[in-house]
């Protein structure tokens, strides 16, 4: 079973931006994806947590190749995909596919739920006739939770909860093996939620798909995933098994990210510590030579301030960015 | 009993061409001196709707308060008129609304926008609203004085665009802050900063508070007592503790089944609740969660469920309680 499908090695993302007057301009970077190294095994969901512009959603992006990356490697199935252009990279995306935030975005709005779901399979050429690919869409639409009567309607005569459900019956249309799901389920209703993660459940044990589960809701994604990749302003700052991480949180900002967490227990609340980290994660903008967090760090030394920590195994692969610990 | 809001019977209906939108559909609830009451439900369950007309926002067309009553210091609000209204508006209730980033005017500076309540309903002289600004500022906790006054609000992250909000809100001194969703758009940890902030000025300020929200955990920290909203209607009240001990009703206890929690690990699935809200155009007969109940009854498609009350001010509309005076029979 223990079989690497996907491995990103030393990926690089950078959007650049000019600043300054006319004259004395200045190109700078905004490192989004720096220096991101993991693996996933197959079957195994890979949730990445972190907060707004951490660089989590252009980490699934880069990945299935929407952006291109500017160094290091993406290896999906053994093959080397980050050098391939787009009409190389057509096959590839039979095999990895993405679900996005917004449900109210994603679906072309002047596409009926049927032709959304049976366009991939259009451009891929996988039916011969209209019949069999008809049946197909009545399939998905059924694995879904969705029921034929749907297939000729509008996604605006849907509800959130039955798009984000379109969107997926889409990537699965394909037959993937492994699928970027990008936040979701954060634009919907706690009681829908539960819905959709359950069939995202239901999909894993039936077709053996892995997941990329990119969220900021650490509660959901202790509860969906196997592997859980913390981020913080580009970079992976700790990695580890989902129990192991929730139960021994090493780094001080995934410690304070879990504390921070606000728990449905009136009783616990109360009795509860926070570690409340001070600043917001946009008000520093600049990233010197040392560790990001240096600035909301609660225990940084001299030596943070210096070099970069690496990414190492403190032991039963759970991997830390930080040199104090 | 401080009783300082009573609403009664408040029903506000959207007319729309699609048809009337029932968006609250009776709710009755009161609010005591220094108390936090928190507001759960949903998206489309009424609740901002609720929030938007007790500081008579609701506009007209399409909006319409069609009956109720909304009693402050034993005041109808109802029957003031507009000018009336702005004497308390903004003044002894005040709002914080959900997204920071759209409720500032981007034109005006921090500074002019915090003044305005204080010139507006204080007299106060620009000087001296200016230096109450100031300590607003502080109160809020944002470092860098009459520098951050002059600042525009594009200059301030979310997190700080949230505080300027609170400091606003707070700025008259105001007997009821009503918070709608105040922490939704932001990070976790920012999150955390601003409920700490809230709980913080709670000690400070002798001011209540009504948080409406859609996150459970939320009003677990900050809240004394929850009413929880379904389809337009309360279907749930009690004391916070009481609440997620026991829930009665069974939407409050599919709500808090539906959210997986960080503080205990399970391989079970989570448990949902099937189907969607009604549609409040036509909302169904009965109970309105019937539909989606697993223990719905004959009665619950035809009859509204009355409240049944409990000790403790506990009370619920729901059709299994029928007949019970005391829960721990």
């Amino acid at each position: 079973m223990e079989k690497e499908i996907l491995t990103v090695k030393n990926l690089k993302k950078y959007f650049y931006f000019y600043s300054g007057s006319f004259f004395k301009k200045k190109k700078i970077a905004i490192k989004a994806v720096d220096n991101v190294n993991f693996s996933i095994n197959k079957g195994e969901t890979l949730g990445v947590v972190g907060e707004t512009g951490c660089g989590k959603t252009t980490l699934g992006r880069t990945i299935v190749k929407l952006y291109e990356p500017d160094n290091g490697e993406i290896i999906l199935k053994g093959i080397n995909i980050t050098k391939l252009n787009d009409l190389e990279m057509k096959p590839i995306r039979k095999i990895i596919q993405m679900i996005f935030q917004d449900p109210y975005l994603s679906l072309d709005a002047r596409m009926t739920a049927g032709e959304i779901i049976a366009e991939p399979m259009k451009i891929h050429k996988l039916y011969e006739n209209e019949k069999e690919l008809n049946d197909r869409v009545n399939e998905l639409l059924g694995l879904v939770g969705l029921n034929e009567e749907h297939k000729i309607r509008y996604p605006h005569e849907f509800s959130g909860g039955q798009r984000q459900r379109i969107g997926i019956a889409r990537s699965l249309a394909v037959n993937p093996e492994i699928i970027i799901c990008d936040e979701p389920v954060s634009a919907l209703d706690v009681s829908i939620q539960a819905q959709i993660i359950n069939l995202f459940e239901d999909l894993q044990e039936k077709f053996g798909l892995t997941y990329i589960f990119i969220s900021h809701d650490l509660s959901m994604v202790k509860h969906i995933s196997t592997k859980v990749a913390v981020m913080y302003l580009g970079k992976i700052i700790e990695l580890a098994d989902s129990l192991d991480l929730y139960k021994n949180p090493i780094h001080p900002y995934t410690k304070a990210l879990i504390s921070a967490v606000p728990l449905p227990d009136p009783k616990l609340e109360r009795k509860r510590k926070r570690i409340i980290l001070p600043k917001d994660i946009g008000e520093e903008s600049s990233i010197s030579a040392g560790c990001r967090f240096i600035g909301r760090c609660n225990i940084s030394k001299e030596i943070c301030k210096e070099t970069e920590p690496p990414l190492i195994d403190k032991g039963c692969s759970h991997f830390v960015a930080c040199h104090l610990l | 009993m401080n009783e300082l809001l009573k609403v009664t019977n408040l029903k506000t209906y959207f007319y729309t061409l699609a048809g009337t939108v029932q968006a609250v559909r009776g709710i009755d609830f009161s609010l005591n001196k220094g108390e936090a009451l928190g507001i759960v439900g949903e998206s489309g369950c009424g609740k901002t709707v609720t929030g938007l007309s007790i500081m008579r926002l609701i506009s007209f067309p399409p909006g319409k308060i069609v009956d109720g009553r909304i009693e402050f210091n034993n005041t109808n609000i109802l029957n003031l008129n507009e000018k009336e209204i702005t004497t308390i508006r903004g003044d002894k209730i005040s709002m914080i609304f959900q997204d920071p980033m759209s409720s500032l005017n981007p034109v005006l500076t921090i500074g002019d926008q915090m003044m305005e309540p204080l010139i507006v309903h204080k007299n106060y002289s620009t000087s001296k609203a200016w230096n109450r600004a100031l300590e607003l500022l502080d109160l809020v906790k944002i470092k860098g004085g009459s520098n951050m006054l002059k600042r525009y609000p594009h200059e301030f992250s979310g997190g700080m665009r949230q505080r300027v909000m609170i400091a606003m809100a707070l700025s008259c001194v105001p007997q009821i802050i009503i918070a709608d969703e105040p922490t939704t758009s932001l990070d976790v940890t920012v999150q955390a900063q601003i409920l700490e902030l809230l709980k913080d000025i709670r000690g400070k300020i002798e001011t209540s508070i009504i948080l409406i929200t859609h996150n459970l955990a939320v009003v677990a920290g900050l809240c004394d007592r929850v009413l929880v909203f379904y389809a337009g209607k309360i279907v749930e009240e009690a004391f916070i503790d009481d609440l997620y001990s026991s829930p009665l009703h069974p939407y409050t206890v599919g709500l808090l089944k539906a959210v997986p929690r960080l503080n205990i690990s399970s391989e079970e699935k989570l448990k949902t609740i099937p189907g969607l809200p009604p549609d409040l155009i036509s909302p169904p007969n009965g109970c309105s969660f019937h539909p989606r109940c697993d223990y719905a009854m004959k009665i619950c498609a035809r009859e509204e469920p009355p409240f049944f009350n409990f000790n403790n001010s506990r009370r619920t509309a729901c059709w299994l309680y029928y007949g019970k005076r005391d829960l721990n029979s």
